[in-house]
């Protein structure tokens, strides 16, 4: 039976172990940077190009009403066009949102026909709700195509305990999802 | 200066410190001048933004590639950030709000409505590994020597992310924080819980919001295993009241200290785990062990000391939420303290828990419209043996309390909530109840 004192030595013998083992200089907010998470959507791409999005306000009225999201202000999603060779094979896209108080940076990769090809958290500030930078939740949104198959709650499941991150990142991925349904018609116009 | 050329400059700059073999710089230099040059690039975008703008170019044009710098999904300085409330200078608000109206089945001249709790908070990031959290609440409306409501400091506490070798990445947090035990302690906004009053084993058994002084660390594995581990404040068995009741409605709401000029020569520790590895699924535990009697000279109870633990799991497949939580909790080392008690309505227990099941489900949904109706079964005893007391002394155990409460959460928009349910005790209906509730959260 351990008593309270040998179990509080215990803790903080840990706690000397954890800040030991502290390894400073990295910024722990920031995961990853957009060219290694365009690797990762967008695997059999090998050049990227940045294209700008004209997001004026009649578009995002529509964006607001096709998601049925509220657009935040100042929402300014960036766009890469993905090309393997001269072959057009999808695009990412990368924006923020908060999560309960601090900014949430990702990015998602869709392929021609507008399907996302997965999510990737880039830079998460907050203790609370890490949980969704986990393979198994972020797993959700592979294959899903158009805001309606993004829903949160029936299609992507929550986080206990990560509620507000999980919904506000899964109904950006439905505006960035929309936004790639927009350019993959535009691109299949052209065509 | 043309800000095309600045790009230039900038680029070139970095290819030159990319192709310098000799140049010895440490990690923390480079990370540090990249950060610069962040900054710059999303400086000079700005501008660039800016300039196009005035020049009323076609909206749809290719961005030069930004091969050099490094890109970030940060973007131009001209972009208002999307944060509540703020300036964007690092500080954001938030807050909640909830009152209610309760009238008693049986005894409608005990209505009673009160603006149950207005809370500030507000939150300011230092830089990207440090931030601050504040929460600033006031319960029933009025504070005042002639009144009943009651200001105070729920949360203050400094937060620093730190990346260590082998446990990735963890937080500490310093200061008075929200323990992370139970579901209501640390996430209790009244648009995130079913009902107009929180659950009686979380309120009772586990005294929400319990908040401590101290340290906390906290990580999350990749696998989606969160757990948090700290030394804190305890309670102070001092205050412990035989003749009142406020022991029997919660023994350790009745002792808990919550960072007022709190006794701290026995201190307590924590640790819990969360498994959320499978999306919509969440199980875990904690336990809370604290000295109460801090060695005081005079008491009765020197050595005592409460430990308390609980297990939850949690369920959210589609509309459906169901949760289940159980508690007990107990005291050492309090025989001498009970034994002055003899007699009088309210010893210390040596045992107290209670356990729920709960489930709802969302019925319907239109846009931002939401109905979940719900239903909760409690079942809880605040005293469940007294130790030190002989038989006769002791009062007599009461029967376990048992709730049912059933109602419904309508929500004008996920971040306000219209409540109304309907309780009834088994074992005493004289608190059956019907509640009306109003809740919002920013």
């Amino acid at each position: 039976m351990i008593s309270r004192r040998q179990s509080l030595r215990n803790i903080a013998q840990a706690g000397v172990g954890a800040v030991a083992l502290w390894q400073s200089g990295a910024f722990a907010a920031v995961y990853m940077e957009i060219a290694q998470a365009q690797k990762l959507l967008q695997p059999e791409a090998n050049s990227f190009e940045p294209l700008a999005l004209a997001l004026d306000a009649a578009r995002l009225t529509a964006l607001a009403a096709s998601t049925q999201t509220q657009v935040p202000r100042g929402y300014a999603p960036q766009c890469w066009a993905a090309f393997s060779g001269s072959t057009a094979v999808g695009w990412v896209l990368s924006d923020r949102t908060v999560g309960k108080y601090e900014l949430i940076d990702y990015a998602a990769g869709f392929t021609a026909d507008g399907s996302m090809t997965g999510l990737e958290i880039l830079a998460y500030r907050e203790s609370h709700g890490a949980e969704i930078r986990t393979p198994a939740w972020r797993r959700q949104f592979a294959g899903r195509k158009g805001a309606g198959q993004l829903r949160f709650g029936d299609d992507i499941r929550n986080i206990s305990g990560a509620t507000l991150s999980c919904q506000h990142v899964t109904e950006g991925a439905q505006r960035l999802s929309a936004l790639a349904q927009s350019l993959s018609a535009a691109a299949k116009g052209l065509r | 200066m043309n800000p095309t050329f600045r790009l230039a400059l900038i680029a070139a700059a970095v290819g030159a410190c990319c192709h310098s073999p000799a140049f010895a710089q440490s990690n923390a230099d480079i990370a540090a001048e990249m950060k610069r040059m962040r900054e710059e690039l999303a400086q000079v975008r700005g501008e660039l933004e800016t300039l196009k703008a005035t020049k009323n170019q076609a909206p749809v044009a290719v961005v030069a590639p930004l091969h050099a710098a490094a890109s970030t999904p940060v973007s131009a300085a001209t972009v208002v950030p999307l944060v509540s409330g703020s300036a964007g200078s690092g500080l954001s608000l938030f807050g909640y709000g909830e009152m209610g109206y309760s009238r008693p089945r049986k005894d409608a001249s005990n209505a009673s409505a009160t603006v149950g709790r207005g809370v500030l908070g507000w939150a300011y990031r230092f830089n990207d590994r440090t931030r601050m959290a504040a929460e600033l609440e006031v319960e029933n409306a009025v504070v005042s020597a002639g009144d009943k409501g009651e200001v105070a400091l729920e949360q203050f506490y400094v937060e620093h992310d730190v990346q260590t070798a082998s446990l990735g990445n963890i937080s500490a947090k310093a200061g008075l924080f929200l323990l992370p035990i139970g579901y209501m302690n640390e996430v209790h906004e009244p648009t995130r819980y079913f009902g107009v009053n929180r659950n009686l084993v979380e309120t009772a058994i586990i005294p929400s919001t319990w908040r401590e002084m101290g340290v906390g660390l906290r990580g999350t594995t990749e696998a989606g295993l969160r757990w948090d581990t700290g030394v804190v404040t305890s309670f102070d068995l001092t205050k412990w009241s035989a003749t009142s009741t406020d022991g029997q409605d919660s023994p350790l709401r009745a002792i808990h200290q919550e960072g007022q000029l709190a006794k701290a020569r026995s201190l307590g520790a924590y640790g819990a785990v969360n498994f959320n590895g499978i999306p919509g699924f969440n199980v875990g535990g904690s336990v809370f062990a604290g000295g109460v009697g801090h060695k005081q000279v005079g008491f009765a109870a020197p050595d005592a000391s409460v430990t308390l633990a609980e297990v939850h799991a949690r369920w959210q497949p589609g509309r459906w939420d169901i949760s289940t939580l159980a508690a007990a909790g107990r005291f050492s080392n309090v025989a001498a303290l009970n034994a002055t008690f003899a007699g009088q309505a309210t010893p210390v227990p040596s045992n107290f828990g209670g356990a729920y099941v709960q489930a709802a489900y969302r019925i319907w949904q239109s846009g931002d419209y939401a109905l979940h109706p719900f239903a909760r079964y409690e079942r809880l005893n605040t005293a469940r043996g007294y130790d030190g007391l002989a038989q006769g002394l002791a009062p007599a155990i009461a029967p376990d309390t048992k709730a049912l409460t059933v109602g419904a959460n309508f929500y004008l928009h996920p971040q306000v909530v219209l409540k109304a349910d309907m309780q009834k005790f088994q074992n005493n209906s004289a608190l059956d109840k019907f509640n009306l509730g109003l809740g919002f959260h920013f």
